[in-house]
């Protein structure tokens, strides 16, 4: 089965170009020209391409941040813009340069805030949280507030935040951005380990996506 | 002004025609980083012209059917909220706080390995952004106001002349309040203290809710001379008005000057110690 | 909204913004402090004002903190509530609009309780103390109708100015470095709600009175409580408006928000 359809799916923006001293035209620039794709349940997929290419505007039309110039999306069955906050509950977004956590908090906090978000049963939210503590290393900074964390040990965090809930699809942007070596190993070996489990907390694995710019292309 | 240059070498001649061009160089830069947020600029004037309404109604309200108070008639009433909203454009009152981030983030340290002092070339920059702003945020509330008020044209020629040397003057006096607020962060782990204590302070004491001449006298004069707050507006628009007679106006410059030189040598002191700080604490 | 689970997800929302915030306890403090101080500066001009002169607009210092009290406490108290949307622009340039975005909440509630300015709860407190005092000393002739405007005026113009907050935020929708043009319909509105509006005059007063109806917030309710008819010829029940005035403006601002979204998902950051 499907989780995510897209269909000619396009964004175009227009911006305003400086021509003369005080002449400014209206151009439309195409982001994202006309993307026909399938993506099956518990798929992994690695989206590529140049900084610039439409990666993270694709990532956005799919969960509900924009909304596409033409073109149809279904993600979950659902239509993103249109019904953005039940597919919030259904998909776990990682935009690798921005935070999803609460800066001046302890991650544990941040932790405890999305399970209200989400409304997730205790028990759920607390075998998925022992499952990412264990695979992400988290316990030596789960009680230092974000804005005190290395930024391993933020994406780390970031990843935790988008699992709790139980998404069926788990969209990343750039996850392993500026990390070290040691970090983006990490953080790879998570999702592989993600991708194998099949087996409870998760019940079925994720549908992954990820975004990655050309040069990362080679080491996914 | 040559005792700035104390950072390069000795005050010989071509050093300070060189210390001049430098000087200029980063004013220009000032001006030009400026120009490009035009769009910023229309939204302020906008701002500041609702503001020019409101303040003008309410003072004119105060002068009421008698038609002068405090030593101000209608006209120049008009001219002084008009002009006045402009002139808090230009000294850029609020919101400065450039330094004290980068004294936070440690972004400081590249300033302190230039050639040029940080206090030199901060006012360098400050008085850059001062000269877009005179054009592109004083001339347009000066501009609208007369359509909709009457307002006080200077009768004397050397009025517009000592006017800009005020402003100027205004704007020196106020970088280095800004500077010297700015400058705690080398000291405090958070700034809005004395910050919100400037915010609030300068607003009221350098008569832009009210002409300071609306306090009970003596008021007026011990704040003119015990503080640099009249300094930052109210004496450039008394000037602009004529409200004191020539050589009372110029004597109030000469305190603005006064004014000016006191905390720029007060900022490269307190620069100094910071340094030194930075120096055998680390930081 | 009245899902229980929702509620208590706002409701944590709150808790983890209070417990952020208490994270800097000294510049909390200072914060209070300093808050407190802009309104107080705001009366205290009105005071000035009447230290040289006996009457403003035809009203006198006793009238004039009536209408400050109601401006006073509303701006404060609305500023406290939904001010920081004027933030707006900040949250799209750090990426906050997004994260709300993906979350399965309504995007305004989640980034006012995120985002909550407790420290400027010392201002509305002010503000309320300058309003009790007010309406105290204006020797006001209490009937109970005058009694139940006294109670509901101040929230109705409280939900004005929210809603004056929230409009003239989504114009950074459309116009990102709008910067402070916003300013001048909020704390210009704030500016122009504390005189009566006898002061104003011509099309500028047409505008903020009627146009955008500022004179709801405050001259009109005051003009009721004082029993004193309206300079400007305008019957007395106008007074009574000032809910409805409200309900509309609260209204525009769903429209505006609605609208302004909606303009966001298509051109995006």
């Amino acid at each position: 089965m499907n989780v995510i359809e897209m269909d000619g799916l396009r964004k175009e923006f227009t911006v305003r170009v400086r021509t003369g001293r005080l002449r400014r035209e209206k151009r439309t620039v195409t982001a994202v020209d006309g993307v026909d794709l399938r993506v099956e349940r518990g798929e992994m997929l690695g989206y590529i391409g140049p900084n610039g290419a439409g990666k993270s505007t694709t990532l956005k039309m799919l969960t509900g941040v924009l909304m596409p110039s033409a073109g149809r999306a279904r993600v979950c069955g659902l239509r993103p813009v249109a019904d953005r906050t039940r597919l919030a509950l259904r998909i776990g977004v990682v935009f690798g340069q921005r935070s999803q956590l609460w800066w001046d908090l302890p991650l544990r906090d941040s932790f405890a805030l999305l399970r209200h978000v989400y409304r997730v049963p205790s028990a759920e939210h607390a075998a998925r949280l022992a499952r990412c503590r264990s695979l992400l290393d988290l316990d030596e900074f789960l009680d230092t507030p974000v804005r005190q964390l290395s930024l391993g040990q933020r994406m780390r965090g970031e990843l935790t935040a988008a699992l709790l809930h139980g998404p069926e699809v788990l969209f990343l942007d750039e996850p392993t951005i500026g990390l070290d070596v040691v970090s983006k190993q990490a953080v790879r070996g998570f999702l592989a380990e993600l991708g194998r489990a099949g087996e409870p907390p998760w019940c079925s694995p994720p549908t992954t996506w990820r975004t990655s710019s050309g040069s990362a292309a080679a080491s996914w | 002004m040559g005792s700035v240059t104390a950072t390069v070498a000795p005050p010989t001649d071509p050093n300070v025609t060189r210390w001049f061009r430098t000087f200029g160089a980063i004013a220009a830069s000032g001006f030009r980083r400026h120009a490009t947020y035009r769009q910023a600029a229309v939204a302020g004037v906008v701002t500041n012209t609702v503001f020019g309404f409101l303040r003008c109604y309410i003072f004119l309200a105060v002068a009421g059917a008698a038609g002068t108070v405090a030593g101000y008639d209608r006209a120049q009433l008009g001219t002084f909220v008009w002009a006045g909203q402009g002139l808090l454009a230009v000294i850029a009152i609020w919101g400065w706080t450039e330094l004290a981030d980068r004294i936070r983030t440690g972004e400081i340290a590249a300033d302190l390995l230039r050639p040029v002092h940080p206090v030199t070339s901060y006012l360098a920059t400050d008085l850059g952004r001062a000269g877009f702003a005179s054009l592109a945020r004083l001339l347009p509330p000066v501009v609208i106001g007369p359509f909709f008020f009457d307002v006080y044209l200077p009768r004397q020629w050397a009025t517009l002349p000592l006017f800009g040397l005020s402003v100027l003057l205004a704007v020196v006096v106020c970088f280095a309040c800004r500077y010297l607020v700015n400058a705690t962060a080398y000291w405090l782990e958070d700034v809005r203290g004395p910050m919100i204590l400037w915010t609030l302070g300068s607003g009221v004491l350098a008569g832009l809710y009210f002409p300071l001449g609306f306090l009970p006298g003596w008021w007026e004069a011990a704040l003119r001379y015990a503080t640099p707050f009249p300094s930052l507006l109210q004496v450039p628009l008394d000037v602009l008005v004529e409200r004191e007679p020539m050589p009372t106006e110029l004597s109030l410059v000469g305190l603005q000057a006064a004014w000016a030189v006191l905390l720029l040598a007060l900022c490269r002191l307190v620069q100094r110690r910071a340094e030194h700080r930075l120096v055998v604490q680390g930081g | 909204m009245a899902e229980p689970g929702t509620r208590r997800a706002y409701r944590a929302l709150l808790g983890a913004q209070a417990r952020s915030q208490a994270a800097y306890r000294t510049s909390f403090a200072v914060d209070l402090v300093g808050n407190m101080g802009a309104t107080v500066f705001d009366v205290m001009t009105v005071l000035v004002l009447f230290g040289v002169t006996r009457e403003l607009g035809g009203f006198t210092l006793r009238e004039t903190l009536v209408v400050v009290g109601l401006s006073s406490f509303a701006f404060a108290t609305a500023d406290l509530l939904v001010g920081n949307i004027e933030r707006l622009p900040r949250y799209v340039r750090t990426g906050l609009f997004d994260a709300v975005l993906v979350r399965p909440l309504a995007a305004l509630p989640q980034l006012l309780l995120m985002d909550l300015p407790l420290r400027k709860v010392s201002r509305a407190v002010f503000g309320l103390a300058v309003l009790v005092f007010a309406l105290a000393s204006a020797g006001i002739d209490w009937t109970p109708g005058r009694v139940a405007l006294a109670l509901v005026a101040p929230p109705a113009a409280v939900v004005f100015f929210a809603a004056v907050f929230v409009t003239t935020a989504t114009v950074s929708f459309y116009w990102i470095d709008s910067g402070e043009l916003a300013n001048s319909v909020t704390y210009g509105g704030r500016d122009f709600t504390s005189y009566p509006v006898t002061v104003y005059g011509g099309w500028f007063r047409a505008l903020f009175a009627y146009g955008m109806g500022f004179a709801f917030v405050s001259y009109h309710p005051a003009l009721a409580l004082l029993g004193r008819p309206d300079p400007l010829g305008l019957p007395a029940w106008v007074g009574w408006a000032s809910p409805g005035v409200a309900l509309v403006a609260a209204a525009v601002a769903a429209l505006a928000w609605r609208v302004g979204i909606r303009h966001y998902r298509s051109t995006g950051s």
